[in-house]
């Protein structure tokens, strides 16, 4: 086993390796940039609903009877 | 087997299939066919009478892409089988492993209705309901019944690609109308030709994988002739919006002009027969059939947005 483990220990770059839980530090950064990618298009949602309520009520309330 | 090493191997699992990165999420949506998708939305928006807050055309185009991206991931999860034995396709993610298919259809589905409830809440309900129609349409219809059942599938199934257009029309109008029917009928038309082009080179992947695509079913002489038909419907259908009134001389010669090309491309095809240069000369239409629809919709855009439009005498304002 121990022998195993140095074999297998040697054929990988040490930034390859998995941790505890088994990710490697590349899946790692994908899920932040999988993360950051959510980020991205939540933002741009909350921005866009903002947009069409500004311009669907604008008039509205521009105009409403007083 | 020890408690750990089942842990183990599930972890190992788990990591690969967390493996998709945001580009391959956006490949699910088939980027370079949602560009063609958002600039015929765009004519429809554009060339509709009437007027619409830019922000608002700008979401009803942000839906429709999105709709039509979704429809993407949605057909990959369904096709991922026969994704994999195609050259043309074998590098998507899901065959790849670099996504689940469970993934793609999650994505696909929340995508889908997310992108018909903002178009009703903040488009209209029309232009969702013509969504919601496209979106169900190329799922259902297309890649789940057609698609493998018979050559036709295209004739049919290309009614799905036909909508955006007629969604932006709607988005601007609420309406469905002639003219919207006239753009629809145009990318209709053009589907066959495009497609049986692209099958006539790659007919030996279909068959690998028993896609009845029609040179498969039919044969290639067959299918050329069906090229050739429906090329002639295509040009006539290219001109009705000069029929009917809301294109002018500029798009009017644009079209015939373009058509004519089209019509010589397959009629080569039509006597090369299987010649040597067969492949060369489907490839040459199908490359053209892209350049021709994009073409047609950007003098529309062009003839509308810069007011080139010159009416043909007889035909309309």
């Amino acid at each position: 086993m121990e022998g195993e483990e140095k074999k297998s220990e040697g054929e990988t770059n040490p930034s390859e390796r998995p941790d505890a839980s088994g990710w490697t530090p590349e899946l790692y950064a994908r899920r932040k940039a999988r993360a950051k990618a959510m980020a991205w298009v939540l933002v741009a949602m909350i921005a866009l609903f903002f947009l069409v309520t500004v311009v669907k009520l604008g008039g509205n309330i521009a105009e409403r009877s007083i | 087997m020890s408690d750990l090493s089942v842990t183990n191997e599930r972890l190992e699992a788990e990591a690969r299939h967390n493996g998709g990165s945001a580009r391959d999420y956006f490949e699910l949506l088939k980027p370079r066919v949602m560009s063609l998708v958002i600039f015929t939305g765009l004519v429809g928006i554009v060339v509709a009478p009437g007027t619409i807050h830019p922000v608002i055309a700008f979401t009803a185009l942000l839906c429709i892409a999105v709709g039509a991206g979704a429809s993407g991931a949605l057909n990959m999860w369904y096709d991922a089988d026969i994704d994999a034995q195609m050259s043309r396709t074998s590098s998507r993610p899901i065959p790849q492993g670099r996504i689940e298919p469970g993934e793609a259809l999650g994505f696909g589905a929340t995508l889908s209705v997310g992108s018909v409830l903002a178009m009703g809440v903040m488009v209209n309900w029309t232009a969702a309901a013509l969504l919601a129609l496209t979106i169900g349409f190329y799922l259902f219809v297309y890649t789940m019944w057609l698609k493998r059942s018979t050559p036709q599938n295209i004739v049919i199934g290309g009614a799905a690609g036909a909508f955006p257009p007629m969604i932006g029309w709607a988005a601007v109008t609420g309406s469905v109308s002639l003219e919207s029917i006239a753009l629809f009928l145009i990318i209709f038309m053009w589907t066959p030709p495009h497609f049986w082009a692209l099958a006539l080179y790659r007919a030996g992947d279909y068959e690998k994988v028993s896609v009845p695509m029609l040179p498969v079913i039919a044969g290639k002489r067959e299918t050329r002739k069906q090229i050739l038909i429906y090329s002639v419907l295509l040009v006539a259908t290219s001109l009705a919006p000069v029929a009917l009134g809301f294109a002018g001389l500029v798009y009017g010669a644009a079209a015939l002009c373009a058509g004519i090309f089209f019509l010589a491309l397959a009629a080569r095809i039509w006597t090369e027969g299987d010649g040597e240069k067969a492949d060369g000369r489907a490839k040459a239409l199908f490359g053209f059939s892209i350049l021709y629809l994009f073409l047609l919709f950007a003098t529309l855009l062009v003839e509308h947005a810069a007011g080139l439009k010159i009416a043909v005498p007889g035909l309309g304002a």
